[in-house]
């Protein structure tokens, strides 16, 4: 605001200036012509450009504080889309040591557990089950966490059969509160 | 279906090795605010593929570790066979 007045009176005042000096000129000048009449008319249009002159000046100014104020505000939507994606390369890459850290256990129930103990902790999730197809291709659980052991032992789903049966059947990742389901090939559905 | 109240967000995922469908990995949050994200989705993805693989992996050392001990035993026999000949 400050800016804009002070930008605007320079430019008005020195339009002003000029106009005195011109009327100045004319008005003293030894010419046969009515001096005081042409020296008014500049004075009276001078007064009238002045003023135009700062209030373009302040228009100009306005312009140039909203495109400051848009350049600030992209240069913050970029640099919080940086961390973003810089938070989410190094959370795929910490996923990809994690993947690769299982690859040391041939135990298969151990390395049920480690599977379990790492999913939960690396994605936050308080509840989580690996559950594997049978011989009758049957869904039984082989390790939980946060589920009674009474209980997981019970579950038998076929496929097709409530959740975890029916995204088996479907072949995709879902994500149940609303983000977009990811094929098996691991790419979106939204970027294919 | 029928949704269950106590889970606040949830992912389910495929296991998938080689085309072969092994079994499904299910989280939930039941007591955090934030749901999960699509960036957790793609994590998910990315570890099941990883997981299907390593499992996958360990169902086959298991059988190879099987089908040494039926070697082993094979071996054992043959072996008693031919010392009871020679004796």
């Amino acid at each position: 605001m400050r800016r804009k007045l002070r930008l605007s009176v320079i430019v008005s005042l020195t339009s002003l200036l000029f106009t005195f000096q011109l009327w100045n000129l004319y008005f003293n000048s030894p010419d046969k012509f009515d001096n005081g009449v042409a020296a008014n008319t500049i004075l009276g249009m001078g007064i009238l450009f002045s003023i135009a002159a700062g209030l373009f000046a302040w228009s100009i100014e306005s312009r140039n504080e909203f495109l400051e104020k848009e350049v600030k505000q992209k240069i913050q939507e970029l640099l919080q889309k940086n961390t973003e994606s810089r938070k989410a390369e190094s959370a795929v890459a910490a996923i990809y040591q994690v993947g690769h850290f299982l690859f040391s256990d041939m135990n298969p129930e151990t390395l049920f557990e480690k599977i379990m103990d790492l999913s939960t902790q690396v994605l936050g999730a308080d509840e989580g089950t690996i559950m594997l197809l049978d011989s009758t291709r049957h869904l039984t659980i082989a390790a939980s966490r946060g589920i009674p052991e009474n209980i997981a032992n019970q579950v038998r789903l076929r496929i097709g059969e409530r959740v975890a049966g029916l995204w088996t059947g479907l072949r995709i990742t879902r994500n149940l509160k609303g983000c977009s389901p990811i094929p098996a090939s691991g790419l979106p559905l939204s970027a294919l | 279906m029928q949704s269950n109240p106590r889970i606040r967000s949830s992912i389910v995922c495929p296991l998938i090795c080689q085309e072969e469908l092994l079994g499904v990995l299910s989280l939930n949050r039941t007591t955090k605010r934030e749901n999960f994200t699509v960036a957790d989705l793609l994590s998910v993805s990315i570890f099941a593929a990883q997981a299907a693989q390593a499992i996958h992996n360990s169902s086959i050392y298991r059988a190879l570790e099987l089908k040494i001990t039926q070697l082993e035993e094979s071996n054992k026999r043959i072996r008693d066979l031919e010392q009871g000949l020679g004796s």
